[in-house]
């Protein structure tokens, strides 16, 4: 059970991203020996390059999409975490919501987005985090409430024995149990509210009202200016990871000093 | 005060008889413990004491004065709570109680004295051998100084050597505490060593066949297991139980 030494740490850090440059250098190669037109495929090379070159446009479409990801999140999981609550009060107030959050999961949100930016024409920025919100939100509800009702059967013999209240055994039993699996639902959502958030502005970007990263990346795949789609590409994949590097580390801290999945090994 | 069962039965909603028609009665201070095999219903019967499970005839009646919180139930698993630090653990009944902070920390520091736990206040559970879980729960049980104390096979689970050094720490506990003690058990040998009255029970649907008086001065030290009288006492439980077995395996014969 010893930490792991510098030279493994190294490796493990090193590894990924030789794997990577490997990758990236091939990908170089192919486009410059083949003599691949940008317009098809640019090099990697030519995609860092657009990519400095359009920061001054990219990096506010960037916050723009960062926004309407974080404040969907932010709703997914503050509706998601009480709706669970909710229903893990009663079984009947389960069996009757569980159906329709199944019912939202399924929604596919390319259809129905298009109508809920229509609804909500006057802003379409509240129309984008709701179809972000509404992908987001069941992994929070389904992961939620499955830790709410893993609660050790022991322990909730002894919350009865001691009299606790509906109140304690949620604070003190249930909302504890849940932690892992909420944390792992998060982890999900993150990256579905990052989806979520993409899709809808490829549907509303043809209105042309919003100018976030898949706005970008919808104009310039119109203007065949596919070096700058890649940069957008790259942003937005940077922007997952990002999100959910952050939620890792986040349910690493929260978890540390007892669960399994945040032991040293 | 005096604990006593009156004929109780309990048929699970499934139709699995668990119990058949079963009455008791405990004087204060008084170590029982059944014997019996697995799924005779002895635990059945201890979770109809604490009021988990309800009878389906019968009643439990606790004499005057006698509160719930008197009481304390100590699992087959430690049941502790892993991301609470052992302080936090043993702290939750009084916490769940209301009680105010500093009487919720002295009451914590006492428990740990008594299970010699003192230097472990701040770990985690997950950081404990099974032994030291086992002690735990049993400190958590006493945190609220129970007059009554229910053990479903709280040592069952544990090796040979802990669970003697747990048998002796109990008997100790036990003297200076002064509770009624239920405690479930497969193991005859512990059965005798620990209790007053050893209750043998039939296969399921259990009822108890024997009802064997221990009659050697308590609180014991381990020294008694190497006492004649010791051996005789597991002679008896054992013939008890084989005869109790013998009951059941005609019982199975019979009824289709």
């Amino acid at each position: 059970m010893s930490p792991p030494s510098l030279a493994t740490r190294l490796l493990t850090a090193i590894a990924p991203l030789a794997l990577g440059l490997i990758a990236l250098v091939t990908w170089e190669m192919a486009v410059r020996i083949n003599h691949i037109p940008p317009y098809l495929l640019p090099g990697p090379w030519l995609v860092a390059q657009t990519l400095v070159k359009d920061w001054p446009v990219l990096l506010p479409a960037l916050g723009v999409t960062l926004k309407i990801t974080l404040v969907a999140f932010a709703a997914a999981v503050v509706s998601g975490l009480a709706l669970a609550m909710l229903m893990a009060q009663s079984p009947w107030v389960e069996k009757s919501l569980y159906p329709y959050a199944i019912i939202l999961q399924t929604l596919p949100i390319a259809a129905i987005s298009p109508l809920i930016i229509i609804w909500l024409r006057n802003s379409t920025f509240l129309a984008l985090v709701i179809c972000a919100w509404i992908v987001a939100l069941f992994p929070v509800i389904s992961n939620t409430t499955l830790g709410l009702n893993s609660a050790d059967a022991n322990l909730q013999d002894l919350f009865r024995l001691y009299r606790a209240s509906r109140w304690q055994t949620l604070r003190y039993l249930r909302l504890p149990s849940a932690l892992p699996y909420f944390l792992a639902g998060l982890r999900i959502s993150g990256g579905l509210a990052l989806i979520g958030a993409v899709v809808a502005e490829f549907v509303a970007g043809s209105g042309g009202a919003n100018s976030g990263l898949a706005y970008q990346i919808l104009m310039a795949s119109y203007n065949l200016e596919i070096p700058r789609m890649f940069a957008g590409l790259v942003l937005i994949t940077c922007l997952g990871m990002g999100i959910f590097l952050v939620l890792s580390a986040l349910s690493n801290a929260l978890l540390r000093p007892w669960h399994e999945s945040a032991l040293p090994r | 005060m005096t604990l006593t069962l009156d004929r109780i039965t309990k048929t699970f909603d499934n139709g699995v008889a668990a119990l058949q028609e079963t009455s008791l009665t405990l004087a204060p201070g008084e170590f029982v413990s059944f014997v019996g095999p697995s799924g005779c219903g002895k635990s059945t019967l201890l979770r109809i004491v604490a009021g988990l499970t309800a009878p389906s005839t019968g009643r439990v009646d606790w004499g005057a004065g006698m509160e719930p919180p008197d009481l304390a139930f100590v699992f087959q698993e430690p049941a502790l709570m892993p991301w609470a630090t052992v302080a936090d653990n043993l702290g939750l009944p009084l916490r769940l109680a209301g009680r105010p902070r500093h009487q919720v920390r002295s009451a914590i520091a006492d428990a740990l004295r008594l299970v010699g736990l003192e230097g472990f206040r701040q770990a985690y559970p997950r950081q404990l051998s099974g032994g030291m879980k086992m002690r735990v729960s049993i400190a958590r049980a006493l945190v609220t100084d129970p007059q009554v104390l229910l053990m479903d096979e709280p040592f069952g689970a544990l090796d040979d050597i802990t669970r003697t050094q747990l048998n002796e720490d109990l008997l100790t506990l036990w003297g200076e505490q002064g509770w009624t003690v239920l405690f479930v058990t497969h193991n005859l040998y512990e059965a005798v060593l620990l209790s007053g009255r050893v209750m043998v029970m039939s296969p399921r649907p259990g009822r108890i066949t024997a009802d064997i008086v221990i009659d050697s001065p308590q609180p014991r030290s381990p020294s008694f297991c190497n006492s004649p009288a010791y051996t005789a006492y597991c002679q008896q439980v054992a013939t008890a139980l084989g005869a109790a077995m013998a009951e059941g395996a005609s019982r199975a014969v019979l009824s289709p």
